[in-house]
């Protein structure tokens, strides 16, 4: 029997007002199944869009206009695709994706022999006109027009077996899927992670090949990815890009759970402080790490770990690295990138002018000042006497005291020699105390850019992992060495000098309109979510 | 001028052809397209000559050499050096400056320092072709050399002999010509040229300002007297017209070539750019004694092959093969620069070479556009394809018994089916014809 239903929607919103028609029963049983019930049961990752036009509305929204900032070439480069786009597609694209899916549209993959196996569910606005563009664009896929659907499949068996489903009209197991994660996505993926594993013989032992430091970051996300059955990805367009995703299986109950100290528990961070252009905070204990090497390394990796251990407790001599330094403070530490200061005029700067990197922690135990002011020496020392067998000039280390803050600041002295300053010449590496807190900062500048969010009370709260992206100062810093780096991609990629100028001048035009790129990871008591969000400039 | 020197004047019976065109870009650059060659055979020899050398006589500074050294790391220094030797139009400046970098041999190995090996690098830029006295002054107080050979400790009362000693030995009489006495007294003379920051500075309370004897001279000579009196010096003359033969000529240069150039050079007032410049349009130059006489370095392999074949490489990544093959700027093995000629081929560097042309003509290195099938006409029958190929990669001579190889290779090939233009190609680049220079 072909199924027949009045499902029109136009826009995601009636896309939602339908389901909820759907739910109480007052449609046929055809039209109340979403699309990705009908494909086969051996898919093992599915695609539904169930409003494709509101989709491409949504997509056009957030990719334009164009940044006015573009090169000319790229902008005329864009132009020439978007214009050739109608002629290559024989249609206006919205008109397209209206004429072939208003109605929606889930593709499912299947494993194949050596290739997958696509399935593609249609439902046109105009089936006529679907079929006719299908006659004349899709020669390389087996297609047929099924009652309201459009029926697509790479081959010609699987064409015919996915008629037969959409015939049986019984609900696949795609239909019932265990997870209600971001239901009005306007894309959403539905992957068999178990079926996948089974199909293909492996990802059972993911994060156990991965090396030590991978395994501190990635082990537990890895892990719970190996033991979980479902995923379910979403690509949310209302304000802003949000790509989501989440399994059904917490990384606190894998091998490497134990690494997060606050688990599912809510945190704050001091807020990233004006000229950002990364922040980040991840649940990660090294103490957790050090005093656990034989519960999350390899022995390969306790070796590697013990090594480094033994020269840490060295460089103080008096205390434990572990105990006493990483011990007494309260992890995760969070990591700042900031923009370098303006120029002074007439102060001559490197070419190449690095970020202030900064990275700052509560404080929790009584000797973490003594220890860390005396480690920093120590460490000074050691830099100095290197730079010395390179006749370089040594960091003059002193005491510092700026308002709350005190501690420890070095710089080089003025530069004298041939040509621009080399790249140290920017940096003032600083160690600061205050207010329960300590900020380790390639710069003085960042240090007490980060140190100004601590004493203002300003936070923000989060739970698991977080990554920020902000764009516009990404874009001024890299406009800073603009020069410099030119010349790396020429050098490293052999691209020309013209090349190598576009090439940073889109990616400098595209960091300025990034407001903000997040990437979190959440972890829930059964669950884990994944987010990565892009807000454009207003 | 003796006769060797006269300029080569083309005949029917030897002409200014392609063979020559290569040979000369080859030996005063870093080889050529097959359009560029082609173009200097049209121009004649008296052209070609002229189109190698440097267009100013006092060239700009080497262009983006301050965002190589903002890097702080040798690698990017010596990245654009290669990168400096792919993209110049008049190539006998870089040339000369590989030549100074070998012969005045300074190693980053020491000095830790990228920022002094590219400005002693942007010095031989700028006076490689300037007189020698000019480029001897220039090194003796380059901040990299004077911490290179110590000079830096070199104070009264306590003379470091290595940069003076190595300045006779190596860098202008060479050994025999000098007593030891002129050795202790120069460095007397050098004492307080001294580096602070980065840059040199006369330091006159570490100066010795006695009397000195050298060559039988007595006075208080300084440093820069001592640099004048060498440069001038008849065994200098023959010293860098040795220098400039076993470069430019032949790895033997005959007694009779090294005295009539270093004619030329005294009578040129030691000015090398017009010295180099009547070398190379010489008869000597262009004889058949000197043709494909040496052996290819590394970079003039790596380099030569890029050129010849017009790809776009990345200047880290040749940089990295040639370092592969032995030659890794910035870093000579010792004070004497890296061996030479037959030094440079044996069966492991050899297989490096094969290895670097197949991946470059297979685009693993780099972009070969146009594609290694259009260049030697994939379509086209066997000795077509061949004749090709000897043309691109060797101005069309080969031995018979390699073209016979050459012709084998190229019929299996075709009978295999279709492209297999990077496979002849890189049989041609495997040639004993093309490890020579």
């Amino acid at each position: 029997m072909r199924m027949r239903s009045t499902f029109r929607p136009e826009v995601a919103g009636r896309t939602r007002a339908f389901a909820l028609f759907a739910a109480s029963g007052l449609l046929p049983l055809s039209a109340q199944q979403p699309l990705r019930a009908l494909l086969p049961e051996a898919c093992l990752a599915v695609v539904e869009v169930p409003a494709p036009v509101a989709l491409y509305d949504d997509l056009l929204a957030a990719f334009t206009p164009v940044p006015a900032g573009l090169p000319d070439e790229v902008r005329a480069t864009l132009s020439v695709y978007l214009l050739a786009l109608p002629w290559l597609l024989g249609e206006a694209p919205r008109r397209l994706v209206d004429t072939l899916a208003r109605g929606g549209a889930a593709i499912g993959v299947a494993p194949g022999d050596g290739k997958p196996r696509v399935f593609l569910i249609l439902r046109p606005g105009d089936a006529a006109a679907a079929a006719r563009w299908f006659g004349g664009h899709a020669r390389s896929v087996s297609w047929q027009a099924h009652g309201e659907y459009v029926l697509v499949a790479t081959r010609e068996a699987d064409s015919r077996s996915l008629a037969a489903c959409v015939e049986n009209a019984t609900a696949g197991r795609f239909a019932k899927w265990p997870s209600h994660f971001c239901e009005d996505a306007a894309v959403r993926v539905f992957v068999d992670l178990e079926g996948l594993r089974s199909a293909f013989g492996r990802g059972q032992h993911l994060g156990e090949n991965l090396d030590g430091g991978g395994r501190f970051l990635f082990g537990a996300l890895a892990a719970a990815l190996a033991r979980a059955r479902h995923a379910t990805l979403a690509l949310c367009t209302q304000d802003g890009l949000r790509f989501c995703a989440e399994i059904d299986h917490s990384t606190a109950d894998t091998p490497f759970g134990a690494l997060a100290q606050h688990g599912t528990r809510v945190r704050t961070m001091p807020s990233p402080p004006p000229g950002t252009l990364l922040a980040m905070s991840v649940d990660r204990s090294l103490h957790a790490l050090f005093t656990g090497l034989d519960r999350f390394l390899t022995p390969e990796q306790k070796l590697g770990a013990q090594a480094f251990l033994s020269i840490a407790d060295q460089v103080d001599g008096r205390s434990s690295f572990v105990d006493d330094l990483i011990g007494g403070l309260a992890e995760p530490i969070h990591g700042y990138v900031i923009e370098p200061p303006p120029a002074i005029p007439g102060d001559a700067q490197p070419r190449l002018l690095l970020p202030g990197f900064a990275f700052v922690a509560a404080i929790q135990g009584k000797d973490v000042e003594t220890v860390l002011r005396r480690t920093a020496q120590v460490f000074t020392l050691i830099v100095n006497a290197e730079r010395g067998q390179r006749n370089q000039r040594p960091f003059h280390i002193h005491s510092c005291a700026e308002g709350e803050w005190h501690g420890l600041s070095g710089e080089l002295s003025e530069w004298r020699g041939p040509g621009a300053p080399p790249i140290e010449q920017a940096l003032s590496p600083t160690l600061l105390f205050g207010q329960g807190h300590v900020c380790l900062a390639s710069t003085r500048e960042a240090a007490l850019a980060v140190l100004g969010e601590v004493a203002a009370g300003r936070t923000q709260t989060l739970t698991g992992d977080r990554i920020e992206l902000y764009g516009p100062a990404l874009a001024r810093t890299l406009a800073r060495s603009r020069e410099v780096l030119e010349l790396a991609r020429m050098l490293d990629e052999g691209e020309s000098r013209s090349e190598s100028h576009r090439f940073w001048s889109v990616l400098q035009v595209l960091a300025a309109e990034i407001a903000c790129l997040r990437l979190a990871l959440v972890p829930g008591d059964d669950r884990t979510a994944l987010e990565l969000s892009l807000r454009r400039q207003p | 001028m003796t006769d060797l020197l006269q300029p080569f004047v083309p005949t029917a019976a030897d002409p200014f052809d392609l063979r020559k065109a290569g040979h000369l870009l080859r030996r005063a650059g870093w080889s050529g397209s097959l359009r560029q060659r082609r173009e200097l055979v049209s121009a004649g020899v008296a052209a070609a000559v002229e189109s190698v050398m440097p267009a100013a006589a006092v060239p700009p500074g080497p262009e983006l050499l301050q965002e190589a050294i903002a890097f702080g790391d040798i690698e990017h220094v010596r990245s654009h050096r290669v990168h400096a030797c792919l993209q110049s139009n008049h190539p006998l400046r870089e040339r000369m400056s590989s030549l100074w970098h070998d012969h005045f041999a300074t190693s980053n190995k020491k000095l830790l320092d990228p920022r002094s090996m590219a400005l002693q690098q942007a010095m031989f830029d700028r006076l490689g072709l300037d007189t020698f006295d000019a480029l001897l002054l220039a090194v003796s107080r380059d901040p990299a050399m004077l911490r290179w050979l110590d000079n830096d400790t070199n104070r009264k009362g306590h003379p470091n002999e290595n940069f003076a000693r190595e300045l006779f030995e190596l860098f202008a009489l060479g050994r025999g010509c000098y007593s030891e006495r002129d050795v202790v007294e120069a460095a007397r003379a050098f004492t307080g040229w001294h580096v602070i920051d980065g840059q040199f500075h006369f330091l006159a309370a570490y100066h010795d300002a006695g009397d000195k004897e050298l060559f039988g001279q007595r006075a208080a000579f300084g440093g820069e007297q001592v640099v004048s009196m060498t440069a001038a010096r008849p065994e200098s003359a023959r010293w860098i017209a040795e220098r400039l033969l076993r470069f430019f000529v032949h790895p033997q240069p005959s007694a009779e070539e090294v005295e009539a150039l270093a004619r030329c050079y005294t009578q040129q007032q030691r000015h090398l750019g017009r010295t180099v410049q009547t070398l190379l349009a010489s008869r000597l130059f262009f004889s058949a004694r000197v043709y494909r006489s040496k052996v290819k370095s590394p970079a003039e392999f790596v380099l030569g092959l890029v050129r010849l074949l017009g790809a776009r490489a990345a200047p880290a990544e040749l940089a990295r093969a040639m370092g592969a093959m032995g030659e890794s700027w910035l870093e000579p093995p010792t004070v004497e620069g890296w061996p030479r000629d037959m030094a440079w081929l044996n069966p492991a560097t050899w297989l490096l070479r094969a290895n670097f042309a197949a991946d470059l003509l297979e685009g693993r290195r780099g972009k070969l556009r146009p594609a290694a099938d259009d260049l030697v006409a994939a379509a086209g029958k066997p000795s077509e394809r061949v004749a090709a190929a000897v043309d691109l990669l060797l101005d069309g001579d080969v031995t018979a018994a390699s073209r016979a190889r050459l012709l084998a290779f190229a019929a299996r090939r075709a009978a295999a089916g279709p492209g297999g233009g990077a496979a002849l190609l890189h049989a041609t680049a495997c040639t004993p014809e093309f490890q020579l220079l």
